[in-house]
């Protein structure tokens, strides 16, 4: 037996190299450790001054010039392939990629997350011209595809099948975020069908993950800020694929903002997309899936109910507008929908299951039609934020990083107006997109004490809030987002449920509030 | 630099570096022991020692059983041990960890996911 002793105490902290108490490194964001390849500069964009990326400092009129550098890119990847003595049917896929026609767009999410990471970005193609129908999102069991991925290859070759059926396209635009871009590679490259699979993908978009190039026209996009539960170096780039890097936005924002939906409709299209999120007045539709999270799979005997409610969260119904059984408990199953319902209205979502359980779910007013609207059931959602009696948890989900150590860019989050989001709970390194606020402690008091357990987590954070909690409820819980990001001091007020069987969650959009 | 033993590592009363690793290879399996505190800064450099082991083929067991701490760059690096390990065709095995580390795969699920086995000795 060999003893080798490889470190010791002193590395750590060698690693660490934008640490919180360095104001000059905060102030870039870390981006001073990447690459100079993009600059910002203020544009018009649906009449809100956004950023437009340039590419090695030069402005793009069109993205003519990147398509370019991703072919060349491809061609290269192909040689050095085959110098391998691998062959690679890349060519197959890049004749139908060399045009920028309208082909149906698939998303790949990440790790712990679900198919409404794509809900913005889904609206936002809505919103330039897509169909709904041609704009899809898999829900995958994420954390057995760390080991195992012949179910998710399984739901991916479905769903490109029912796109291409449904479209007539022969052809689909695919993009994978996080660990969806080690899914996508392993799709595009390994087995079999690898070859087969690549004739399918024109275009594919690679959201901050992997850095192998799998083999089709690719698009690398990577968050300017490294966080430390998904990025081990800022310095990211994938050979043979046009590099772009969305300055000062962490791993999840990256996957939801206007900036990257620019970048990727560019890549798709040709040039840039005309309009933002379009508000809808009128009738919208609204559907998606009940989910057991993390795993994904249909909520078969659950019934989601949904109800019209106040600006106190109340219901103004005696019966909901919506009352449906789950069915489907497969991988991915779920579905519910399509409902009819309005813009700027408040609705509550519940989830009935059949063990008693009641979860709440309160989402701010849709501004268009929502197709990726998850509502997920948990374990550890009902065993944390129920842990205490008569006490009233929440979990608060944003598709995009809650911030507690940017003055300056700091969100703002709010539970009976105490702000849980601060710099030692949300620092943006920490990449917190599900904020637990309940009663851990078992106490009458909110000390905001990291909770032991669901701060390890990727993306969670867990705090000590005292809510009291009341069955029926008996008061009116006031959760608020300042976001960063502007638009003002958002509310969603709920009743204070009794966490031990009622549990609360708030959905906060990942983008900015719209106006009527 | 001493080449110590678990239990050496464990004496009481001496001033315990905050992490540490050692790398016990045994034909030609290589079983990284974490022992203290692994967080964004300690994982960062497990990385390249990871890639190491797992490029040798033969196999890599990761042994959490004297973590005292471990933070989600702690899940990220489980996730990278188990897929560079993956892709070169070596056996990956995890020995679970106290049960402050075990809850976090837990809420995770990864508990059902990672390829836990109880220690054999």
């Amino acid at each position: 037996m060999t003893v080798v002793v490889h470190a010791q105490g002193a590395i750590v902290h060698m690693h660490n190299d934008c640490p919180a108490s360095s104001a000059d490194c905060q102030a870039n964001g870390g981006v001073s450790r990447v690459p100079a390849l993009v600059a910002m500069s203020p544009i018009a964009y649906r009449g809100s001054s956004v950023a437009e990326l340039n590419v090695r400092g030069a402005r793009e009129k069109m993205s003519n010039t990147s398509i370019r550098l991703s072919r060349q890119g491809s061609v290269r990847l192909l040689l050095s392939v085959l110098g391998a003595g691998v062959v690679l049917l890349a060519a197959a896929s890049a004749v139908g990629a060399s045009t920028f026609e309208r082909r149906p767009v698939l998303f790949v999410h990440g790790f712990e997350s679900a198919g409404s990471n794509f809900a913005s970005q889904a609206m936002r193609f809505e919103s330039n011209g897509y169909p709904p129908s041609w704009v899809a999102e898999i829900d995958y069991n994420s954390t057995a595809a760390v080991g195992n991925k012949s179910e998710v290859d399984k739901q991916i070759d479905e769903a490109i099948a029912t796109l291409k059926q449904r479209t007539g396209s022969s052809q689909v635009d695919v993009i994978g975020h996080s660990e969806g871009t080690s899914v996508m590679y392993s799709y595009l490259t390994e087995g079999e069908q690898a070859a087969q699979r690549r004739a399918s993908v024109a275009r594919y978009v690679n959201v901050d993950g992997q850095e192998k190039n799998p083999g089709v026209p690719t698009l690398a996009l990577w968050a300017g800020r490294c966080g430390d539960a998904t990025c081990s170096k800022p310095e990211r780039h994938m050979e043979g694929a046009e590099n772009v890097t969305i300055p000062n936005q962490t791993h999840v924002q990256t996957s939801t903002s206007s900036q990257s939906f620019q970048q990727i409709y560019k890549f798709f299209r040709g040039g840039l997309p005309a309009h933002d999120i379009v508000p809808q007045k009128g009738k919208i539709m609204l559907a998606g899936k009940a989910l057991e999270f993390p795993q994904n799979t249909g909520l078969i005997g659950d019934t989601v109910q949904i109800w019209p409610l106040n600006l106190n969260g109340a219901r103004t119904t005696t019966t909901p507008l919506a009352s449906i059984q789950i069915t489907d408990g497969s991988t991915g199953g779920g579905a519910w929908g399509p409902v009819s319902a309005r813009p700027g209205q408040r609705y509550e979502f519940v989830l009935l299951q059949p063990d008693g359980h009641t979860i709440h779910v309160y989402m701010e007013p849709f501004v268009r039609s929502d197709y990726a609207v998850r509502l997920l059931g948990s374990v550890p959602i009902q065993q944390y934020t129920g842990k205490s009696p008569k006490s009233s948890g929440a979990v608060m989900i944003r598709y995009k990083e809650y911030w507690g150590n940017q003055p300056g860019e700091n969100d703002e989050l709010l539970v009976n107006g105490l702000n849980v989001c601060t710099a030692g709970l949300c620092p943006w390194e920490k990449e917190v997109n599900a904020f637990f606020a309940f009663n851990w402690e078992g106490k009458e008091e909110s000390t905001l004490n990291e909770d032991p357990v669901l701060s390890k987590p990727p993306f969670l954070q867990g705090a000590q809030v005292y809510v009291a909690g009341s069955s029926p409820p008996s008061a009116t819980v006031s959760y608020q987002l300042n976001s960063r990001g502007g638009g003002g001091l958002r509310t969603l007020n709920a009743p204070n449920w009794e966490g031990v069987t009622d549990q609360t969650e708030i959905f906060w959009n990942d983008f900015e509030s719209l106006s009527f | 630099m001493a080449i110590r033993d678990r239990k050496g590592s464990q004496k009481a009363g001496r001033q315990k570096p905050p992490f540490e690793v050692r790398d016990v290879v045994s034909a030609g399996m290589h079983t990284l022991v974490l022992e203290g505190e692994l967080d964004m800064a300690t994982a960062a450099e497990l990385e390249a020692v990871i890639v190491e082991c797992a490029e040798s083929g033969s196999g890599l067991t990761m042994d959490l059983g004297q973590l005292t701490f471990m933070d989600s760059s702690g899940v990220r690096l489980l996730l990278f041990a188990q897929q560079a390990c993956q892709a070169n065709g070596a056996e990956f095995v995890v020995i679970p960890g106290p049960r402050q580390v075990q809850r976090v795969f837990e809420v995770t699920d990864l508990v059902k996911h990672l390829p836990f086995r109880e220690p054999t000795s």
